[in-house]
């Protein structure tokens, strides 16, 4: 059975986890448990009155009105097209759409005519290309020596997101399960790489670092990584 | 989970009134900014942490709101499409003052600016008690991510798959943030809690 962490319990405070019965049990069953529950919950509960709104009297939303208004357009608002110009916008876009839909596959209907085997292999080895990307940026932050100047790996982070979204979502519908894991685990680390301050602190970089060895981030990408280009390689890591 | 506050339900317009703003009835969509407003404040107020951010995180999110009405889509509900604009345009904002603040540390003394912050002021400090102070300053020291998912799930009652489609994450993205801003507040909320129960 497994472990309960603290992670399962926050999800279940929350009223999120999988099977609340069951954890539900597990605690009553166990003193240990019951204990770090209640810290959780007790912890949680200051919370709730530690951060008070300051109020807003009843005139707000006039107020909020009031300041809005001229930068609308001096007090008139454009309208937006209407329903049937909007309808024959739409129908405008949808034959522009088509049009390039028909040209695109017209280029692609020599390529289209390849083996199923072949179009995975196309997909697999431009993902693999993606995940080598992204060990050498993982490889970067946890090699670099002392506080740095992340600007260009946030940059690089940035660029890897956007992929890495797609990728997951490709790897999920085609039941890569193991790989859409791997690119879900990734994709918080470069979200928040990407965001992070342009001359972040020494300890900031430091949480970065201890993410990426927390996660076996790098360990995990890599395999990954091997798994597609050479499943030889990635057997001998798994061993 | 017992929370102070609990999801907000979405207050009730009738789809004329969304129609009439999107056909360009100012009226119509004063009548939308003036219901809307309360909440989205306590929203956006959470998020940045500090008064002024979230005023202009109210206004910015409803000039959005304006420019982005004629691809509301009506079947989905304003109060939805309104959060979700708030929690975004509140999220960049804290992330802009973020960048800008780290650049600003670098600025010599005579040439420093004030800048908003999360940190309690003097008012609060004399206000506050002491777990308010410390979760002040625990939540200042999250990530923006972590924080206004954190936010979302602890205040506004949202869903992690909710949080997750607000934010444009993965469901692991989304979780592991608010499992580390969790994390985070229990390590600076614990022994205070803890001493708060020793006492008499």
């Amino acid at each position: 059975m497994k472990h309960l962490e603290d992670d399962d319990l926050i999800l279940y405070l929350y009223g999120e986890a999988e099977d609340p019965e069951e954890i539900r049990r597990r605690i009553e069953a166990s003193p240990e448990l019951q204990a770090r529950c209640e810290a959780l919950r007790r912890v949680l509960a200051a919370v709730d009155g530690a951060l008070p709104v300051p109020e807003r009297g009843e005139g707000y939303g006039a107020e909020v009105w009031k300041r809005i208004e001229p930068r609308l357009g001096r007090g008139r608002l454009i309208p937006f097209p209407s329903r049937p110009f909007r309808q024959a916008i739409r129908w405008a876009a949808a034959a522009l759409i088509l049009l390039a839909v028909g040209f695109g596959l017209g280029r692609l209907s020599r390529p289209a005519s390849l083996p199923q085997e072949a179009r995975d292999r196309i997909l697999l080895a431009t993902v693999a290309n993606h995940l080598d990307r992204s060990e050498r940026l993982l490889a970067e932050v946890s090699n670099s020596p002392g506080p740095a100047d992340l600007a260009a790996e946030r940059a690089w982070a940035r660029d890897l997101l956007n992929a890495n979204r797609l990728y997951r979502q490709s790897a999920h519908q085609a039941g890569r399960q193991r790989l859409a894991g791997v690119l879900d685990e990734l994709e918080p680390f470069l979200l928040d790489l990407a965001h992070a301050p342009d001359e972040p602190s020494a300890e900031q970089i430091e949480e970065l670092r201890e993410r990426i060895a927390a996660q076996s981030l790098l360990f995990k990408v890599r395999v990954a990584s091997d798994r597609l280009t050479d499943p030889m390689k990635a057997q001998k890591h798994t061993l | 989970m017992e929370h102070a506050e609990h999801r907000t339900p979405e207050t009730p317009e009738t789809p004329e009134i969304i129609e009439r703003a999107r056909a360009g009835d100012a009226e119509a969509f004063r009548e939308l900014v003036e219901s809307h407003s309360p909440k989205i404040f306590r929203l956006v107020y959470r998020i940045t942490g500090d008064e002024a951010s979230a005023e202009d995180a109210v206004q910015e999110t409803f000039l959005r709101a304006y420019r982005s009405l004629g691809r509301f889509d009506a079947r989905s509900g304003f109060g939805t499409w309104l959060h979700r604009i708030a929690v975004n345009t509140a999220l960049e904002l804290v992330r802009k003052q973020q960048r800008h603040r780290s650049r600003h540390e670098e600025m010599p003394a005579g040439e420093e600016r004030p800048l908003p912050s999360s940190d309690p002021g003097p008012d609060r400090l004399a206000l506050g008690g002491e777990v308010e102070r410390a979760v002040r300053s625990a939540l200042a020291g999250l990530s923006p991510m972590e924080r206004t998912a954190f936010i979302l799930r602890h205040f506004e009652d949202r869903s992690i798959a909710e949080i997750c489609d607000q934010l444009g994450l993965g469901v692991s993205a989304g979780k592991q943030a608010v499992f580390r801003a969790v994390k985070k507040l229990r390590r600076v909320l614990e022994p205070l809690v803890q001493r708060q129960e020793v006492r008499p």
